[in-house]
């Protein structure tokens, strides 16, 4: 339960934040909200990776939607020859590693700070 | 222990991120991943939504009225503004919207400022723009402009249309471009679009040959050079007919105290940079309304230029009280080069004359501080450029020596006292005058008349362009315009003493007598790159003009009549070649009796019976082209094994196929080493065994390869292996990079109906459906009908959006 609210504030303040901000809020929002939920180390990783893959994948994939495949074909030709889909997929994947790195970190903060109980 | 985990694990996320965040990082040609794979930052947001178009209002201060901008289905923006200047800020502002980054590239490249953003590699080639003085030649262009209030005044009104989109874009929006690179926009200022107009005059008029002629005619004597380098090809068809008089007196070249050097009795050991591929180029013609079905003018134009995407060009309609004009502008300078309005039609070739002239610097010390001039050591003016390369720490300076003739560009350090400076018609401040070239636009666009026509001609100084015109009441006119410098017999043709005045042009060529035609009695007026005039021309001019494209048009023109705008475009189309048509019979009447088993090979019969068109599926051409190229190579061998050390001449094609058909006894077709002359059927017949042991069979399309180019030469954003026909010598003059990169035909008359096409897309992001969707239909020979509108609206489903300005909300 703990973990499915991270999630949702992680996609949710993470964008929020991303609209303004460079892309490395995503991380950092990760390991924040993981310090503030309190989570395991696991859950944190787990989390943050799927939050932010979720986010990451989820609007590119909006955009690549509206977009008809268009940039994110030329992209994975200049990539290596990689499908649209496959772009998408990338990019979930990238946001969701630092994500997940993120997250991580924030957890192991908890066992150092005086508010760890 | 427990902080060593946390810590470890925060600084693996933080370098990481870090690393993701660095262009270029450790060493790597990788751009910033993070922000450029993260959907609120990177290429994501350059993905743009296919078929949704939202109306948008924009207010600035800058603007004095309202300017109502419709965009048609081919994104091309047709501006409905109440005066000029506020026509220019919203053109500046829709060039910067859909090419900010071709833009900026195209000044960097042009003014040497390339390796600030790309590095060591491009460091050679900005050392190289910065020592021909291309800041230099814009400089003086826009002091020209800055003497007329009302020129200048549209030049800062677009500037401040580029820049005010500059100042909303957020690093999210800058174009993909920027964020594959690593760097910002700039704003944009009127030197930007002077230099952007010398980018064209660096394309168009930098061409020259003075160092290899100059080697040649020592190489091979005065009497070989001039029967292997004729100037005049008889043949032509010069854009001014024959038939015209030259009813004016020839100003007479001033007698001066020290005779002219004619040229430099010794070799050049320079190399000579990189020039503009000869097969730049274009074609334009207008014919009256007594050859065509409507009875009033059509006029057409493609010009030749390098092929690339984003493309050159940009469409736009521009209608205030003054215009109503539509056709293609360039990004980064305001107005329209090529187009029509209510009333006329113009169009552009280049001119190919010889603007550019090299003179042979002494230096009078040994650290080039001071040169001979008249008799004395005159000191040289030093530039220091400043080149900022990505990844030093300092930047390179460069010292440029400006002399009385224009920069020192060729430089030897083996031979410590002499070098070459550069004498450009592009480097001169224009004279006073009430307007210059881009006020030329201004008023063609404005023109109503064949006297507005000439009257706007005026301005123009370089790059000499061929300019066409078509009145709808019946007027055709072509005019070759610009600066042309007045010279003696074949002086520039070689490179030239640079140690005195006596040296130097006479002036310039009057503009009431370039050579110009108003309705000649052929009915039609017409230009492609090829000599100005017959020999008959009171001044002497050279330049390095095209032979076959020109004669095949007029040939053309000549023959055709009740002409429709499809007939029109059908020209514009005819991958014809007469250089086949005249080379063939003279090879093949050349084979020798050795060629017997040759001429019964199935490729050589399908070369006897071929129509000379260069199809794209046809591979009569690719056999034709190594034939040709087998035997012109076997023919000068001599002069090829020179190239490798000293720069010389080759004969031009016309000139070796004169040679076959009319000296095939020449000392020249002696095959290498034997001495013995006459071996002109030898010759032809080795290079056709030698081209069929190249020749794989391959269509013509897939041997040529055209290919259009991104500007950052990035294969994801270009379109590559295109099959599509036509070649250099065709009025379809698609060669590998270059073509037509605007296809216009008007039919003039009460309502203009004009079609047009070129090989990209009005928007310049690959992410936009809109970045090369007329490629496909322009490889095809398809045109589009040009939307003219009267006022912003009434065109229903052709229209996706409409952008309003005004000076506040």
């Amino acid at each position: 339960m703990k973990v499915t609210l991270y999630i949702i504030a992680l996609i949710l303040i993470g964008a929020g934040l991303q609209m303004v901000f460079p892309w490395w809020m995503m991380p950092l929002a990760a390991a924040v909200l993981a310090l503030g939920f309190n989570l395991k180390a696991w859950p944190a990783f787990l989390g943050g990776l799927l939050g932010a893959a979720l986010l990451w994948g989820g609007y590119a994939a909006y955009l690549n939607t509206l977009n008809q495949g268009v940039m994110a074909g030329r992209i994975g030709e200049l990539f290596g020859g990689q499908s649209a889909t496959a772009v998408v997929l990338l990019t979930a994947l990238f946001g969701g590693f630092f994500g997940g790195l993120g997250g991580l970190a924030g957890s192991l903060a908890r066992n150092i700070l005086p508010l760890s109980d | 222990m427990q902080f060593l985990k946390f810590a470890s694990a925060a600084a693996i996320a933080a370098s990481l991120a870090l690393l993701a965040s660095l262009h270029q990082p450790l060493g790597s040609s990788l751009p910033a991943l993070g922000p450029l794979f993260s959907p609120f930052t990177g290429f994501w947001q350059n993905a743009e939504p296919v078929g949704a178009h939202a109306d948008i209002s924009l207010a600035f201060p800058e603007l004095k009225g309202e300017v109502d901008v419709v965009f048609d289905k081919r994104l091309v923006p047709h501006i409905f503004a109440e005066n000029l200047q506020d026509a220019a800020f919203v053109q500046g502002y829709l060039a910067a919207k859909y090419r900010l980054w071709q833009m900026d590239i195209a000044i960097r490249a042009t003014a040497g400022r390339l390796a600030e953003v790309a590095g060591e590699r491009a460091l050679e080639r900005d050392r190289l723009q910065r020592r021909k003085g291309m800041l230099f030649a814009a400089e003086n262009a826009l002091k020209g402009w800055q003497r007329n209030p009302e020129e200048i005044g549209l030049i800062e009104a677009y500037t401040r249309g580029v820049n005010a989109y500059i100042e909303n874009l957020r690093p999210a929006d800058y174009p993909i471009e920027f964020k594959l690179m690593g760097y910002s926009p700039e704003p944009w200022s009127p030197l930007k679009s002077a230099i952007f107009f010398k980018s064209m005059a660096e394309t168009l008029s930098s061409g020259h040959d003075d160092l290899p002629a100059t080697n040649s005619r020592l190489v091979l004597g005065d009497s070989l050079f001039y029967f292997l380098f004729p100037e005049y090809n008889p043949s032509q068809s010069p854009v001014i007919p024959p038939e015209v008089q030259w009813a004016f007196t020839p100003l007479p070249l001033e007698t001066r105290q020290s005779p002219p050097q004619e040229m430099i009795g010794q070799l050049i050991p320079h190399r000579q940079f990189q020039q503009p591929p000869a097969n730049l180029g274009s074609n334009n013609w207008a014919v009256a309304g007594s050859k065509t079905a409507t009875g009033r003018p059509m006029l057409c134009n493609d010009p030749h230029l390098k092929l690339s995407l984003p493309a050159i060009w940009f469409e736009i309609q521009i209608h205030t009280p003054e215009i109503n004009a539509y056709g293609v502008s360039f990004p980064g300078v305001p107005g329209i080069l090529i187009g029509f309005n209510d009333y006329v039609a113009w169009g552009v070739t280049n001119g190919s004359h010889d603007v550019l002239d090299w003179y042979r610097i002494d230096w009078a010390d040994e650290q080039r501080e001071t040169y001979f001039y008249d008799g004395q050591a005159r000191p040289v003016d030093k530039v220091v450029e400043v080149i900022r390369v990505k990844g030093r720490n300092q930047p390179l300076l460069d010292t440029v020596r400006y002399t009385a003739w224009g920069p020192v560009v060729y430089e030897n350090p083996g031979q410590p006292y002499f070098d070459m400076a550069m004498r450009w018609v592009a480097h001169d401040q224009p004279a006073p005058k009430p307007f210059t070239e881009i006020g030329t636009f201004w008023k063609l666009m404005q023109a109503r008349s064949y006297d507005d026509y000439r009257a706007a001609m005026e301005g123009f100084d370089n790059p000499i362009q061929n300019f066409v015109f078509a009145h709808k009441d019946g007027d055709i006119a072509i005019t070759v315009n610009g600066l042309l410098p007045l010279k003696r017999p074949e002086q520039g043709r070689f490179v030239q003493e640079g140690s005195s005045s006596a040296n130097a042009w006479y002036g310039s060529i009057p503009r009431s007598q370039a050579p110009a035609v108003h309705n000649p009695s052929r009915g039609f007026v017409s230009s492609a790159n090829q000599h100005s005039t017959d020999p008959s021309y009171p001044y002497y001019y050279n330049g390095n003009f095209d032979d076959y494209r020109g004669r095949f048009i007029n040939r053309r023109l000549e023959e055709m009549d009740n002409i429709t705008l499809q007939d029109m475009m059908a020209l514009q189309l005819d991958n014809y070649s007469l250089k086949a048509e005249e080379a063939m019979p003279v090879l093949l009447g050349m084979l020798d009796s050795t060629a017997t088993a040759l001429l019964s090979r199935p490729e050589v019969k399908g070369l006897q019976a071929w129509d000379y068109r260069y199809e794209k599926g046809a591979r009569e051409p690719v056999l034709f082209e190594l034939w040709f190229k087998e035997a012109h190579r076997a023919t000068f061998d001599e002069l090829l094994a020179l190239q490798d050390s000293l720069e010389v001449l080759l004969p031009e094609p016309w000139r070796f196929l004169d040679l076959l058909r009319r000296h095939p006894d020449h000392p020249v077709f002696a095959r290498r080493g034997s001495g013995q002359p006459g071996q002109a059927p030898a010759i032809v017949t080795g290079a056709l065994e030698s081209a069929l042991s190249q020749y794989e069979g391959q269509s013509w399309s897939d041997y040529k390869d055209t290919g259009i180019n991104h500007l950052a030469n990035i294969p994801a954003f270009s379109r590559l292996h295109l099959p599509v026909g036509g070649w250099r010598d065709a009025p379809n003059a698609i060669s590998e990079q270059n073509g037509p990169s605007w296809r216009m035909a008007v039919s003039l008359g009460e309502e203009m109906e004009a079609y047009g096409i070129y090989p990209g897309g009005q928007s310049g992001n690959p992410g936009s459906p809109y970045y090369e969707n007329m490629v496909d239909k322009w490889l095809d020979g398809g045109y589009e009908r040009l939307l003219f509108l009267k006022q912003p609206g009434g065109a229903g489903e052709q229209l996706l959006f409409t952008m309003s300005f005004g000076p506040e909300q």
